[in-house]
Parts: structure tokens; sequence; C-alpha cells
């Protein structure tokens, strides 16, 4: 996963690539629930060992070493610059910059990426126009199925997404323009040359499907989420309360949100104690301002990696600067 | 723990196996929906709300606007209705717009279903949150809600129809708003017989199969009972009955059958009041709502919401002064203003401006003025007041809710103390001043909505950058309102010499954008006084001045008056045209669109028109009539002005007539059917009617209206006694025409109108003359008529007016046996009135028919004779005669 860092990479490029990819490993028992990297597997996109959760429209490399070629048509093997319209939409362009390609008319081209010099391809097998948004805006988004061939194994088509590797067709992956995001310590980083690619059980991607992302909207605000808005929702889909990264929960826990500019809403009365334990966390971009009910674990596996967090009921977190509060659901 | 909290991802891969965790929503309680369609024309159909009789709701995502919206998709079959008539009803709801009503965004058809796409309310219906045991207070405060909802509705020319519990809904916010307008009809849509329309209000039975018609007689009014016309007094009644049940836990008259409960409602019998804690004030208040007749009712919701609102702040005011015992009421109103409701001081801040002590000045003012002017302009007021309360409140609530900045909570605030400050001018004038129009100052006040609108507001928000102009900015400001509203009541006088002043201090401030505005106002008082030289200056300074400003509104303002004054009083119909696709590209920008470009499209029409660019016209002006509709607080003069265009570019009789009727019925609904400005419409485009006999009726109701009115101190006295003189002359009636042309002197004079009034007094003299065997006296009074005409030479308009008097003066020379000098005369005539065919006007083609038969007795009676023309001639006059079912005279 390690490659030469271009020169001129971003400032956020950079860091992804000079910070090791995993997180320390977990001591012990401890920290059972630190699952952010017990075997520095990813759950980001990748093709066969071309890992591509960031691609630079410019052609440089990511910090795996992977680099954007472009789009090639099927039919006659052209190779067209990959191009975003919209919100989150692959397009190809005529010689006019007008629209030749779009949405589903896109199906069976190929991704092709480079890696060490070498040529790799993904294959688009299905468009999702439709993806359901998690805020109360109903606003749905734009995801593909991408596949590659792997042919060191018996299941020789695979999802680019490595969690749904078998289900080759399964529209899981999304594009975020103008944002990368470390997965390591949890934040994002603007800047127009990159966009990401998010599988469905990444946190970029429930971020977006939140209404966190530069390239919508946020509320009624005119403009995207601020950074320390999207920084603050990342830390609360991973649980990473202590904010530096590690996240105290494991894959697919449910929890209860609600943001304060009341775009997501609870979806059961989180007072309700037939359906919630209690109130998990508030947070701020920097994780969790105020901790009662951790999602996996206990306090005190939290305390050992950052102590001080104040119990919820001990401030007065309705009055202080928050994006989140979250409810463990019983 | 629910569920999916597994080690183990659903796909079966380790989820150690990652690089990052996440977690997932917890599930909510709605069961999944079945198979759902993945999209409904433009709509991401999301899940399904509910399914009934009238089709399938659904919640649905909105990709243009950008939101989540309920979509209802009403059965293909069942609709008595046509599809077009659906549409209409729908997008007539689409028009209304407030807070307390819930939001009918889009309508249209889907693969050949009506579907209207609505605000999604995210909360419970009324019956439902009544449910849980709730306080009086909370049980008033929502009601007043929905209420205001319902008085929006009624003044926008609506009646619900169905108003009950189930059709409130009350928001997470706290916030209720009245739902499914099913049974709405507007009140300005023609009534015709039942008979004749069985698909009245069909949009509604689809929408509320469960409505009061089907079942639930016991919110019903009586006079639904009997099924006569429900208006807005019956939605009243509807209120009270269900206040009424959710206050004392039962419906006020009791029955098991509709013909039990129709029976106690007549009988007034109610049931005994036992709500804990309801005072019995409330219950008396709500006693007069559920009177079995109209009569006795509220005159109308504002005035229910304002009893109790008044009442409230009466007692609130006592309570908190300790002058004596506060009742339960007062206890009750007290907890709803001074508890913990956030956002509720807009009724401190309303209360010196307008109060009781206010009213009553104003009613006594108004005293003279004949009652139904009196209660048109206090229920006028009390919902201008209600709609204030309610965006004051809205503003407020949206911030807190942080739904908007500071900047822009400053803005609405800002437009707000605008409105209220015009009300407040509004209320001086008219205790102040007596003879000012009272209805048309009301319902032209600035409408408050538009308060809520950011772009609306934060483009009149600019402020200079430098703090010592505040207060020359401020007395600037006041002028412009003071300036509008007294245009708005007919003192052009005051109007023009305040927005004089204006324009003076706003070039010794400097500042543009106010300058702009201030040129506007005195633009607009220019325009009702028709003096157009002096208009034209100051519209193209406007103009600069807007466009450096960014004022958008303005500029597209201006330029659309620019086009007019070019096109239609110059006559440089080509010049001005050529400024057409600029004045709507500027409509365009502005922050209202709809209501710029209906103003720049009707302007664009009528010049089109006068090029004879009738194709162009039709378009136009038709478009400026969908726009204004579409507008949401378009000036229904504005809007009646582009509607009675329309009816001079439709062909069909009956959709004419249809559109003239309705366009008077807007006007006297809003003004009054006696108001000046109703009945000059009414008498100007009567000729426009399809029928001689329709034409001749609405003028012999209209005509001495003017008389009655003020001695018909309006110009269009005269030409509405002219017209129906020619029209009763065409119809072989001469007495009658005689009787009418004399009654022209009888209409008062007018300000500011003394030549027209000369011309049209001349004109009506030399009609008498020359019908009477006194040619050489017609003679005279039309050469004192041209005074007038020839002075507007320049006006496109004109040329029938001139051609008017050639067809009197033609007949007078052929009378005195001046054959030549009358063939010239009609000859003139006859070209003045070419194209006359071509409108959908009555009177222009027989003024043509007769002229063309004068001309041909002129031609066969000079030397030498042209009897082939003459045969001609009156071969065509002859078949407009026979056309028309008119005679010649």
């Amino acid at each position: 996963m390690t490659s030469p860092v271009a020169r001129f990479l971003p400032l956020f490029a950079a860091l992804s690539a000079v910070t090791p990819a995993c997180a320390p490993e977990p001591e012990g028992d401890e920290l059972e629930f630190r699952t952010t990297c017990e075997t520095c597997g990813s759950n980001s996109p990748q093709i066969d060992d071309a890992p591509f959760p960031e691609l630079s429209l410019s052609g440089q490399p990511n910090s795996a070493g992977v680099s954007l070629v472009g789009l090639r048509d099927p039919v006659t093997q052209v190779l067209h610059p990959l191009v975003i319209a919209g919100r989150d939409e692959l397009v190809v362009l005529d010689e006019n910059d007008a629209i030749l390609y779009h949405g589903a008319d896109l199906i069976d081209w190929f991704l092709v990426l480079e890696k060490d010099g070498d040529p790799v391809f993904g294959q688009i097998v299905a468009y999702n126009a439709a993806e359901p948004a998690l805020d109360n805006s109903g606003r749905p988004f734009n995801t593909y199925a991408i596949a590659f061939v792997d042919n060191s194994g018996i299941v020789t088509t695979k999802n680019v997404c490595p969690t749904y590797w078998d289900e080759p067709t399964n529209p899981v992956l999304t594009i975020i323009a103008g944002a990368t995001y470390d997965r390591v310590l949890k934040r994002v980083q603007f800047d127009s040359d990159w966009v990401t690619f998010a599988c469905k059980d990444q946190a970029a991607f429930k971020a977006k499907a939140l209404g966190y992302e530069q390239n919508v909207n946020f509320a009624q605000t005119g403009a995207p989420a601020t950074q320390d808005q999207q920084d603050a929702t990342l830390k609360m889909i991973t649980a990473d309360y202590c904010g530096g990264g590690f996240s105290f929960t494991e894959q697919n826990t449910s929890v209860l949100w609600a943001n304060t500019a009341g775009t997501v809403l609870p979806k059961t009365d989180p007072n309700d104690p037939n359906e919630i334990e209690g109130i998990e966390a508030v947070w701020n971009q920097d994780g969790a301002i105020c901790l009662t009910t951790p999602r996996k674990g206990n306090l005190a596996d939290v305390e050992a990696e950052c102590p001080g967090i104040p119990l919820c009921s001990n401030v007065d977190w309705a009055n202080m600067a928050h994006e989140w509060v979250t409810w463990k659901p019983l | 723990m629910s569920g999916d909290d597994s080690v183990v991802s659903a796909t079966g891969s380790p989820a150690s196996n990652s690089d990052e965790v996440t977690a997932d929503p917890a599930p909510g309680r709605s069961a999944a929906a079945g198979s759902l369609p993945a999209r409904l024309g433009r709509y991401h159909v999301l899940g399904q709300l509910g399914a009934g009789g009238m089709g399938v709701v659904y919640t649905a995502y909105d990709p243009d606007l950008d939101r989540k919206v309920a979509l209802k998709l009403l059965r293909a079959e069942g609709h008595a209705a046509s599809p077009g008539r659906l549409l209409r009803e729908a997008h007539a709801l689409a028009r209304l717009s407030h807070p307390n009503v819930v939001q009918i965004h889009d309508t249209g058809a889907i693969d050949g279903r009506i579907f209207i796409a609505m605000e999604l309310v995210r909360g419970v219906d009324l019956r439902t949150w009544l449910a849980q045991p709730r306080s009086p207070a909370e049980v008033l405060r929502v009601f007043l809600d929905a209420g205001r909802g319902l008085a929006a509705a009624h003044e926008a020319g609506f009646v619900h129809r169905d108003f009950k519990p189930d059709n409130v809904l009350v928001g997470a916010d706290g916030r209720a708003r009245v739902a499914d307008f099913g049974l709405v009809r507007q009140h300005d849509e023609p009534e015709g017989p039942a008979a004749s329309e069985p698909d009245r209000g069909t949009l509604s039975r689809s929408l509320t199969m469960t409505g009061a018609l089907l079942g639930t007689p016991a919110y019903m009014s009586p006079e639904q009972h009997r099924g006569g016309t429900a208006d807005a007094r019956s939605d009243q009644f509807s209120f009270c009955v269900a206040l009424w049940e959710a206050l004392h836990g039962q419906r006020p008259f009791a029955g098991d059958s509709p013909a039990a409960i129709t029976a106690a409602m007549q009988a007034g019998q109610l049931r005994p009041a036992r709500g804990a804690g309801v005072p019995g004030e409330l219950t008396r208040i709500l006693a007069r709502g559920l009177a079995h007749d109209p009569e006795r009712r509220y005159p109308n919701m504002q005035a229910l919401l304002a009893a109790l609102a008044v009442d409230r702040g009466q007692r609130r005011r006592r309570w908190l002064a300790g002058l004596g015992g506060a009742g339960l009421l007062a206890g009750l109103v007290a907890a709803l203003t001074s508890g913990p409701e956030p956002c509720s001081g807009g009724p401190e801040a309303l209360a010196g401006t307008w109060n009781p002590e206010r009213r009553a000045a104003v009613g006594a003012a108004l005293a003279g003025a004949g009652s139904d002017v009196s209660t048109r302009v206090l229920a006028g007021l009390d919902a201008y007041a209600g709609a204030w309360l309610d965006g004051h409140r809205e503003a407020c609530l949206d911030h807190r809710r942080g739904e908007q900045s500071s900047a822009l909570l400053d803005a609405r605030m800002g437009c707000l103390d605008r409105r209220r400050e015009t009300l407040a001018a509004a209320a001086r004038l008219l205790t102040g001043e007596p003879g000012i129009d009272a209805a048309q100052l009301v319902a032209r006040l600035p409408p408050i909505p538009a308060c809520a609108q950011p772009a609306v507001v934060l483009g009149e928000a600019q402020v200079p950058d430098d703090p010592s102009l505040a207060g020359p900015v401020a007395a600037l400001g006041a002028e412009l309102i003071e300036a509008r509203v007294r245009l708005d009541a007919g003192d052009l006088d005051g109007a023009l010499t305040r927005a004089d002043q204006a324009v003076r201090r706003a070039r010794a401030v400097g500042f543009e954008p106010l300058l702009a505005e201030a040129l506007l106002a005195q633009v607009r008082v220019l325009f009702a006084r028709s003096r157009w030289d002096a208009a034209r200056p100051a519209l193209v300074e406007a103009l600069t001045r807007a466009v450096e400003a960014r004022r958008d509104d303005l500029a597209a303002e201006a330029i659309a008056r620019l086009l007019y004054v070019d096109g239609v009083q110059s006559g440089r119909t080509a010049e001005a045209l050529r400024l057409a696709p600029l004045a709507l590209a500027m409509a365009a920008r502005a922050p209202e669109p709809h209501a710029a470009r209906g103003l720049a499209s009707n302007n664009i029409g009528v010049v089109q028109l006068l090029a004879r660019d009738r194709e162009g016209a039709a378009a136009s002006i038709r478009r400026a009539v969908e726009e204004l509709l579409a507008a949401p607080h378009a000036d229904f003069i504005e809007l009646t002005n582009a509607m009675f265009n329309v009816v001079m570019v439709t062909a069909g009789g009956e959709e004419r007539h249809a559109a003239l009727t309705r366009a008077n019925e807007l006007l006297a609904a809003r003004l009054g059917p006696r108001h000046p400005v109703a009945l000059d419409q009414r008498a100007m485009y009567a000729r426009f009617e399809p029928e001689l006999g329709q034409a001749v009726a609405t003028l012999t109701e209209a005509c001495p209206e003017f008389l009655a009115v003020a001695g018909g101190a309006s110009t269009t006295c005269g030409t509405c006694f002219q017209h129906l003189a020619y029209l009763q002359m065409y119809r072989g009636d001469r007495a009658a025409a005689l009787a009418s042309a004399e009654r022209v002197p009888a209409c008062a004079p007018e300000a500011d109108a003394a030549g027209q009034e000369a011309h049209q007094q001349a004109r009506a003299r030399a009609f008498v003359a020359v019908h009477t065997g006194r040619p050489e006296a017609a003679l005279v009074e039309v050469a004192r008529a041209r005074t007038w005409t020839d002075g507007l030479r320049e006006a496109a308009w004109i040329a029938r007016a001139v051609a008017e008097l050639e067809l009197l003066r033609g007949r007078a020379l052929l009378l005195l046996n001046r054959p030549d000098e009358a063939a010239e005369a009609l000859g003139r005539a006859v070209s003045g009135l070419a194209g006359a065919g071509d409108r959908p006007d009555l009177l222009a083609p027989l003024w043509l028919a007769e002229a063309q038969a004068l001309l041909a007795r002129a031609l066969l009676a000079r030397t030498p004779p042209d009897p082939e023309r003459a045969a001609a001639l009156q071969e065509t006059a002859a078949a407009t005669f026979v056309a028309v079912g008119a005679v010649a005279p």
C-alpha cells in the first residue's frame, strides 16, 4: 500500500501518504473494541492491489501510487477524460464540452487506472440514480457498481468495494468530487483536483448520505457543510470519541442520530426507554464533547485512551456548540 | 440491540477487514413499503404514506427543487371532471401560500394521472394531536394557527368546505397547517347552474374521499347540509365545531343522524359547555360562529380570530395591570403569550400601529362611506395586521430553528417594519383625510408574505456604508411609504408631492438604490396622471440608477414601463419592441420574476397589438396572465389589466365572455362591485362582449352606477354612456340611444381630465345633433371634440377616436348634402378603423360598417358617382351588421 509520493501532491494527499495507513494496533484485551485496524484491511474501493479511495483528475498518483487514466469506450476503445457533472455523475463530453454520455449510458465502460506504470481496469456494470439519503431532504444521489476481473481466485468478477466483493453488480460506490477523507484521522480535506470514491460502508459515503459533503448545500445555508461540520460527522459515524482516529465501535453497529440543524432527525423517540438505552455522545469536530453510553465497550476503554471526556449528564451540552447528538438503541 | 448489531456484515465479510468502521442509522418504526415505483415523472419515490379511494400518497424527492414532498397521485378513473379541470383547480390551489396552509408545490399529470406535489409535514393530524391530554391554551394556540390558514385561504378567494381536525396537520415544529383543500373553490370563479357543472369541486372529492360530503356531516354548516353554496362563513362554522369539540370533548350539536344534528343546528341547541377550564367568554365567541344563519356569524375568519385575539390582549393587559379579576380566558391567554411560546413579541410590536382604538377611529372615519366599504376596509386591515403577526412570528421562528442567517432575519424584519409603517400610514390617512379611496388603499397594501422571500428582502435591504446617512435614508423611506399609500388612496397630488420630495432627498443623500426607488415612485404617480412626457425621463434615470444599484426588481419595472410609454403613448412601436427581449431578460433577473415577467409581457403585448402583430400580442398577453397568476403576490389590478387585455385578443365568444366575467368578478371581489375601478373596467370592456344584447345589458346596469358613486367623477362615465348610446342605436333602439348620449354631460368632472371631458361632451352633443337632424350643430361639436384628439396625435391608440369623430362628421356632411367632403371624412374614418375586424370588439367593426355604408351613399351622391365601389362597400357593411345582429342607424 505504500508508494512513492509525488512531489506536487496537495497537502492532504501528502498527509495521507506519510501517515501510516492504519492506526496503531490496540494492545491486549482492554481495547478489544478498537476494530479500526486489526488486520489493516480496507473497505476502500480497490482493483486487485490498486486501491483508489481517491483519484486526482490531473493524473497525480494517490497515496497508494494509483493514478487516473480515464474512461474507455467499450466499443470504440477510445479513452475519454473522467468528468463529473452535477453532484456526482460520471459523464463523457464531446469536443464542444456537451454531455455525450451519462448515467446508465456508461454501463460497460471501463475505468482505467494506472499503478506502477501498468494499466488497471474496472468496468462500470450498474448505475443507480436514486441512492436514498439518510437526512430529511430525501435528496437521493448516484451510485455505481464497478467490477473487476480477479484471476487469482475462484470468483473472478468482484465488486471494487471490498465488503461487497461477491456482489459485483451492487451499486455501492459513490463519487465525491473536490474532497478526500483521511480515514485514519477521520477528517475531510478539500481540493478540487481530487475525487473520492467511497463504498457504502465507509464514513465518507454515510456522511454524504447525511448531507455533509462538498457538492451539496447544507440545510438552508446556501453553502456546503463546513469542514468542522464534516469532520464532526466523520467522528460521529466512526465513534471517534477522542478525536485522534480510534473507533470505539464495530462495523454495522446501529446508532440513533440527530444534528443541530434539524436536517437529520431521530427516527424514534430518543426519550423512549423501550427503544433507547441512553444518550451516547454529543459531537463536534474534535470528537465527543461528552460521552455517556459508548457504542461498544465501556467508558473505561475510552477513559484509557483519552481521559477527561465528561458524562453528558454533567454538562449543559445543549448550550455548547455541537453538530451531532447520538443515542444508543436498545 | 437491533438486528444489525453484528460483527459480521450482511455480506459475510468480517467487519474487521476494514480500515474504518462506521455506524448505521437505527431503523425507524415505519414499516417498509411494498413495491414502489422508483420514479414518478421527475420525482424519486421514497416511500408510501397512505392510500385511499382518491389514489396513493407517496413521500418523494423533487430533484429540481431539492426537497422532499408528499406526492398525491390521483386515481385515473372515478373523476367526473376532465383532467384539464382538475389541473386548473390544483393550479389555483398552488397559488395559495401561507405558513398555516399546507403548500402545494406543483401539479401536473404523469402518464395521464393527475399528481399534486405538496409540502411534506412532519407531524400528526389534529385529531391525533388532540387524542393526547392538552390544556385549553394549547388547543387554542393550535386552532388559532389553523384559523389563520383558513383566513388566508379566504383572502385569496378559496373556501375549504371540509374543515375538520383530520384536515389539519400539526407539525413537529408545533405549527398547524390546514391541509386537503380538496373541496375548495375560488370565490371569483363563476358559478354556473349545478346541472351544467356537475364536476364542481371534483378535485376535492378526489382528494378527500372521507370528506364532509361523504361521511362527516358533524362539521358541516347548515347551508352545506341543505345542499346550498358554501362560503367562507361555512368554514367558520366548521372551524367552531372543531374548536368546540376540542375544548369541550364533544361536538356542539347533539344527534345520531344528520337530520337530528341539523335540527339541533336550526334550533340553535348547543350542548352544555363542559370543558374544564374553558372560559364562558370563549364558548360565547364560538356560539356566534355556530349561528345557524351565516349572517349572524362573524363577518369573516379574521373577525373571529380578532375576537379571540382582541379579547386576549385586553384581558391580558388587565391582568398584567392588576385592574380586575383576571378571568379564566385571561389566564389562558396569558399562558399563551407570556409562557414558553417563542417568538410571541409580534403583538407588542404591532400594538402601537393597529389596536382597538385605531380600529374604532378608522371605523368612525368611514362611517359615511357606506357599510360595504367600511366592513371591507376594516376586515382588510384586520387581515393585514394578522398576516403581519404571522410573518413576524415566522421570521423569528425560522431564525430560532437555525434556518436563516442573522442577515436574513434582519432583512425580513426590516421588510416587516416597512409593512408596519405602511399600515400605520394607511391608518393615518384613513382617519385624517376624507374622500380617499379606502378600498383600493387597503386592497393594495404591500403583501406581507413577500417579506419571507429571501431574494426579495435581501435586495431591498441595502443600506448606505456611511452611518451618518442612516437618518436621511430613514426619512426618505418614510416619504416613499407616504407616496405609495397616497397613490393607492387616489390622492395623486399628495403622492406626487411626496415622490418629488423623495427624489430630491435621494439626490441629496446620493444613495442610488433609494434614488431608483424614489424615481419609480414618481413615475407611478405620473402614470396615474397620464403625464407620459414627464414620466419618460424619470423612467430612463430610474432604469439607469436601478441597474447601477443592482436593484433588479426596480430595473425590470422601469424598463417595462418605458416600453409602454414609447410604444403606446409615443407611438414608437418598432422602437419599443426592440426593447422587448431586454425587458424580459431584466424581468427574469428580478427576485420575484413571475410578476416582473407578467408586467413586461403585458406591456409588450399591448405594443404588439398596436403594431398589428395580433398573434404575437395574444401570446405575450396570455403569458402575462400566466405569469401573474403564478406570481405569489401579484398586484390584482395588474392581473385584471392583463386579463382584460386577453379579452381583446380572444376570438372565441364564449371564452371571451367567461374571461370578462372572471376579471370583473375578481375586481369586484377585491374592491367591491361599485368601486370606481371595478366600474371603469366593467364599462370599458363591455364592448368586447360577444353579444350585442349582453353588452347593452352590462352597460345599462353599469353606467348609472357611475352617477350613483361620487357623481360619476370618472371619464369612463362619459365613455360608458356614449358606448351604450352607440350600441343601443345599432340595436335599433334610437330613443334609448339618444337618452343615453344625453346623460354624458351628467357625469361629474374628473380632476386632470378636463380636455378629455370636453371631448366626450362635445362628441355626445354631436351624436345627438346628427341623429336629430341638426347637422350644422354636429359639425361644430365635432370640431370641439377634435381639440383633445389633436393634442394626442402621436399616441397610436388615438386613431380610432379620431375615426369615430370623422364618422360623425361624415354623417353630418352627408345630411348637408356635401357628398365630396362627406366621402373624404368617411374615407378617413374607414381608414382609421381599418383592421377593426381584427379585434373581438363590437363597436369598432360596427363603426366601420356604418362608415362604409355612409361612404357608399356619399359615393353615389357625388359627381361622378362610383356605384361599383359603393355596392362593394354596402355589401361589406351589410355583412357586418348581419353578423353582429345589428341594424344600420
